[in-house]
């Protein structure tokens, strides 16, 4: 089924030296399949290379991903220091994104901010969508009582809009970081369920499908190998727009006091501050927005370019 | 076909009474105590505490709760709420109208720009048009609600005149708040339309239609759109519910008495009867939502089956 | 009286008469002479006022709540026994024409007017008047935990207010009416504010005929005898307030006044420069640029309040030493905070007691910003260390001013946890006592002295800080029961050293300046130290 370019002498290692009671033909057919899967990959990492979009995406989330980890590094001033002096500055040599109304660096600001944003951006997501993923596959796939069962869990969910059942699972948790991620994972799952149910409904009549069950393919292999990767368009698309979404719900909760603390940054809080400064600090809420704009635009393009990268390998 | 529709209303109880266990355990899992939050500034009186719990009912055993509640759902009462001191489905009714206008407005231009950006863009792939629509559509998407609105207001009811600051008193005042929210929804609805139109074009089955020599037109519009829609209709779909319920942000700026805000407030005042009646009210709208979606989608691709 | 929100409306305050209007932008404080009544002989009469509120109400309820929000709407659509001036405290008629006291001091004989009618048609008779209080006394009504009860009605001590409270009688006996037009209240002890306790906007007078017939439903369609009354109301839009022809003070110069209701800062703002909204009060974020901008149109007053952070003696931990608390007084340099932060709304404050308040001196020590001092009350202390202490905030109010004094004592070494919580937590968490410190401020409900002590520091008041002691008990009490002015303000100046300079119980921060910026058409907009604005003196010159 795969005909990518292989190229043993990249992949293949010695076969161990270790096992000796396994067949050698078994060995040669495990290193063979360990061969094919690892040259995939580098197969499509050529692909991938190529598409410059997908690119500069890598290269801003990689950037991004270090910033937060270099914060403390990168920035030149403190996040907290207040100069109330230098209140409300337009940018400048000194404060490259001006600073707020305490006289902070903005700048420093979004640098520390990028920790929890960065964070927030990927691992709720991540696991939302993977929550929202499983479900839906599997309700679309086998229909009956548990399409049924399913739909009507995330029916319940969806009654819940998504700010409320958050502030809940947060209060009963307790204020934290750790609760803000939990809450942020586990509030979006309905849409992307639905969203892949769809999708899935759709394939499962194709011929293709039944043809592999007529040769007697496993439901699971079916839905891994077939009809998950013919999702992952509308996947990659609300998972890389969702972000604002949750980083603007993180915002919400930061604001109402259930997300982080004061003066602890995140680049919706610095938002949120920014709101009040609109009329005449504008630069309060241009930046964490480009932020923002930045990172949705990033796995955006990342996210397109894997799939086109990956196409050959759909097809079949 | 009819059976299904007749099958999904029926369970449609079932989600509302699964609805209202959801949060009524929701309710009493997360720590407060309503009784508390009205005191406000008293709440460390514990006299006063124990009496307006009593007055409320909050001393009852939970299981009476729930089932004195149940039993004032099916009579049509929703209780009134601990904070307005007004039955729920008044309080509640009294503000569909607003959200309910301000939805279909949003939803007609995010629909109207959304939709035809997103065929645009994917038919003149990587044309001019199609890094500007896309661009929009990023831009929309990261915009944070308040600075559009903001910037609609002083360009628009300001400086051109052309409409109120905010408020609700006529038709003309829901234009700049829609146009706030359907730009915003019309970027994801842009792109997803955009992408999905794509995958369905590589489609076997539409080459097999175009190798039959089909003309182009309608290429497009029996096999790509009605495949491609699917996952849009889910998105709108979403959008809609999540309109109805969440543009709390948006009420706030344009002064919109609507049922989103109300919902979070009384959320974080704990006013039970009232997050009781509009999560049920919320659920109703949704579950009837999905299943016209469901319905779409069985009409757009007659192979899907619901067994 | 506590002020929930600071963008509210207020009332411009024109210092003198006509002569001095052209004076503007300085902090006058009110020339105390009685304001004069409806002056609404000329031609401006007509036209609809549009202000604006940062909140919406839950209920036209005067005894279910003591916000500044409801005060104002309750002010405009009932009438009180008593009223206030429009400019100050003193005390004028409303609806009873004149009042006896006896000779003990303990009984005060109410004339109630004979032409006050309610909304319905009805005539307002002392049965109303006993019919409000009695429900104030009702311990299943609103009043019981609003409030209204434990700040105003509980330190007058009515006779037989407490039998009823406890369920233990059916009426109150120190109520009494005498007939149609004559009502009597017996304390056990005279109490000097008593009468000015009755302008309070909690005790508008209700029908007591409409609340049997509506119920509950009265609130949503409050039938009032005031110069205004609810025409309209959509809840989280608009109240519509129309002219009460028929008010027996003659009617009011406007047709109308359209409130919006706004939270959002920004539509505030842009409202006001479109001309949608008549009166802005600036949100101190954008103050310099409104302030310069409509410069000839700015009005301030000094409100009649006084904010200061709040210390927890119930806790366990550092904040029990003195020194502690006396340091965290001299960490915060107050003036860069309130000329910085608050754009100069206000100014330093020395006690508890606001200038223009009897017993207000400056007498005092005062604190000045001295961090060395600071740091070495720290180390006398022994926490040079430092360590970390607990501050409640509320979101969307007055949080910049929170984020200031976490940073100030970062300096002595103090860690200041914040947390912040919508508005609801914000009130349990301070009302249970579970914060180290927090910022907080009172409004004066009426101009006497005891109104700044007995709700804040008696035992038995809401603060769960551990402050009430029987020494201050005693004090309060016993100036609660004289009846001169001048034999009380020592007793009151005595307690305010002790509370602060001696103990330590608070940190006194600022007394309030409150700015509006009006559309000029718009006539006497006037700024009432306790934050209400009365619409019924208003005109617009068209």
């Amino acid at each position: 089924m795969i005909s990518p370019k292989q190229d043993k002498s990249k992949t293949v290692g010695a076969p161990s030296a270790t096992v000796p009671e396994k067949d050698e033909e078994l060995l040669a057919a495990e290193s063979e399949a360990e061969a094919r899967q690892t040259s995939m990959i580098t197969d499509i990492w050529h692909r991938l290379k190529r598409h410059r979009l997908a690119m500069a995406g890598l290269i801003i989330i990689i950037v991004l991903i270090l910033t937060a980890v270099f914060a403390s590094v990168i920035a030149p001033y403190s996040y907290r220091d207040q100069n109330l002096d230098q209140a409300l500055l337009s940018p400048s040599r000194d404060h490259l994104f001006g600073t707020d109304q305490f006289g902070r660096d903005l700048f420093s600001r979004i640098i520390y901010g990028s920790r929890i944003s960065i964070a927030v951006a990927f691992l709720p997501v991540i696991v939302s969508v993977g929550i929202g993923v499983l479900l839906g596959a599997i309700s679309g796939y086998y229909g009956g009582w548990i399409d049924l069962l399913i739909m009507r869990m995330a029916d319940i969910m969806f009654a819940f809009p998504s700010l409320l059942f958050a502030i809940a699972i947060i209060f009963a948790i307790g204020r934290g970081i750790l609760s803000l991620f939990i809450a942020l994972a586990l509030v979006d799952w309905a849409g992307d369920a639905r969203l892949i149910r769809g999708q899935v409904l759709s394939i499962r009549s194709k011929e293709y499908i039944e043809a592999a069950r007529a040769i007697g393919m496993s439901d699971r292999r079916i839905i891994l190998r077939h009809v998950l990767p013919n999702c992952l368009a509308p996947i990659i698309v609300t998972a890389s727009m969702s972000i604002p979404g949750v980083i603007l719900t993180e915002a919400s909760l930061s604001f109402i006091g259930l997300g982080v603390q004061p003066p602890t940054p995140s680049w919706g809080a610095i938002l949120n501050d920014g709101q009040r400064f609109i009329g005449n600090a504008p630069w309060m809420a241009l930046f964490p927005g480009v932020a923002i704009f930045l990172t949705v635009l990033a796995y955006n393009f990342l996210g397109d370019g894997l799939r086109d990268a990956m196409d050959p390998f759909l097809k079949n | 076909m009819r059976n299904y529709i007749i099958r999904r209303l029926l369970l449609l109880i079932l989600v509302l009474w699964g609805v209202t266990l959801v949060t009524f355990i929701l309710m009493h899992v997360v720590p407060g105590d309503p009784a508390k939050v009205l005191l406000g500034k008293l709440s460390g009186n514990e006299v006063l505490v124990t009496k307006l719990q009593h007055q409320l009912g909050l001393d009852k055993p939970l299981v009476v709760q729930y089932f004195e509640f149940v039993k004032g759902v099916l009579r049509g009462d929703l209780g009134n709420s601990y904070k307005f001191k007004a039955p729920v489905m008044s309080l509640i009714l009294e503000r569909m109208p607003a959200t309910i206008k301000l939805t279909f407005g949003a939803l007609i231009i995010g629909l109207l720009i959304g939709l035809s950006s997103g065929i645009i863009s994917a038919v003149r792939r990587y044309s001019v048009w199609d890094t500007f629509s896309m661009a929009f559509a990023f831009f929309g998407v990261s915009t944070p609600v308040f600075w559009l609105a903001m910037l609609l207001q002083l360009l628009f009811a300001v400086r051109l005149g052309w409409f109120h600051v905010s408020g609700f008193e006529g038709l003309r005042d829901l234009v700049l708040p829609s146009v706030t929210l359907g730009l915003i929804y019309s970027a994801s609805i842009a792109r997803m339309t955009r992408s999905s139109i794509l995958e369905v074009i590589r489609m076997d089955y539409v080459r097999t239609a175009r190798a039959k020599g089909a003309p182009e037109r309608i290429v497009i519009f029996r096999h790509v759109f009605r495949n491609a829609l699917i996952p849009v209709v889910t998105l709108i779909g979403m959008q809609f519910g999540g309109l109805l319920t969440g543009a709390a942000l948006t009420e706030t700026v344009f002064q919109i008495p609507g049922v989103g805000k109300l919902l979070i407030n009384s959320t974080l005042d704990l006013d039970y009867p009232m997050i009781q009646g509009g999560v049920i009210f919320v659920a109703i709208i949704f579950v009837l939502i999905n299943l016209l979606v469901d319905i779409l989608y069985a009409y757009l691709d007659p192979t899907i089956r619901y067994d | 009286m506590f002020k929930k929100q600071i963008s509210i409306l207020l009332v411009v305050l024109l210092v003198a008469i006509f002569a001095f209007t052209g004076c503007k932008s300085t902090a006058t404080t009110p020339s105390g002479d009685t304001a004069t009544p409806v002056a609404t002989t000329d031609p401006t009469v007509g036209g609809i006022l549009y202000d604006y509120s940062s909140g919406d109400l839950d209920g036209f309820d005067p005894q279910s709540g003591t916000s500044l929000l409801l005060f104002n709407a309750c002010r405009q659509i009932y009438s009180n026994l008593v009223t206030v001036g429009y400019k100050d405290f003193t005390i004028m008629p409303d609806a009873a024409k004149s009042w006896d006291t006896s000779k003990d001091g303990r009984t005060i004989t109410f004339h109630v007017r004979n032409d006050v009618y309610f909304g319905d048609g009805t005539k307002l008779t002392a049965n109303d008047v006993k019919f409000t209080f009695e429900r104030c006394f009702d311990p299943n009504g609103p009043a019981f935990s609003s409030g209204v009860v434990d700040y105003y009605l509980s330190p007058a001590k009515i006779v037989g207010g407490q039998a009823k409270m406890d369920a233990k009688a059916s009426a109150v006996s120190g109520i009494k009416v005498l007939d149609d037009y004559t009502i009597s209240f017996t304390l056990e002890q005279p109490f000097a504010p008593f009468i000015q306790i009755l302008a309070i906007p909690s005790f508008g007078i209700l029908s007591e005929k409409a609340m049997k017939q509506m119920g509950d439903t009265y609130f949503a369609h409050p039938v009032g005898s005031g110069p205004f009354y609810v025409k309209e109301w959509q809840r989280g839009s608009h109240i519509l307030y129309a002219a009460n022809l028929k008010y027996f003070k003659g009617r009011p110069a406007l047709d109308a006044v359209h409130v919006d209701i706004v939270e959002d800062e920004n539509t505030q703002v842009l409202k006001f420069e479109k001309g949608e909204i008549d009166a802005l009060q600036p949100p101190v974020a954008q103050y310099d640029e409104l302030v310069k901008k409509y410069a000839t149109n700015v009005y301030k007053t000094a409100d009649m309040s006084y904010y200061r952070i709040d210390f927890n003696l119930k806790r366990k931990g550092p904040l029990q030493d003195k020194r502690v608390r006396q340091a965290i007084c001299y960490a915060i340099n107050r003036e860069q905070i309130l000329d910085k932060i608050l754009k100069g709304q206000g100014y330093l404050a020395k006690g508890i007691f606001p200038p223009k308040l009897p017993a207000y001196t400056s007498d005092l020590p005062g604190f000045s910003y001295d961090l060395a001092k600071a740091k070495e009350l720290m180390k006398e202390a022994g926490y040079s260390n430092g360590f970390s202490l607990e501050m409640v905030m509320r979101s969307g109010k007055m949080e910049d001013e929170h984020l200031a004094f976490q940073e100030a004592l970062k300096q002595i070494g103090i860690t200041v946890n914040l947390t912040k919580a919508d508005s609801a937590t914000y009130w349990q968490l301070l009302g249970a006592g579970e914060t180290d410190i927090a910022y907080r401020n009172w409004y004066a409900d009426y101009a006497d002295p005891d109104n700044f002590v007995t709700p804040l520091f008696h035992t038995g008041a809401d603060s769960n800080m551990g402050w009430a002691k029987p020494e201050y008990d005693a004090i309060i009490d016993k100036a609660a029961k004289m009846t001169t002015m001048s034999d009380r303000i020592p007793l009151y100046q005595e307690l305010e050293k002790k509370l602060i300079y001696q103990d330590v119980v608070q940190f006194p921060l600022w007394h309030s300046i409150t700015t509006v910026i009006l559309n000029p058409k718009v006539r006497n907009y006037y700024l009432h130290p306790s934050g209400i604005v009365t619409y019924y003196p208003i005109y617009l010159v068209r």
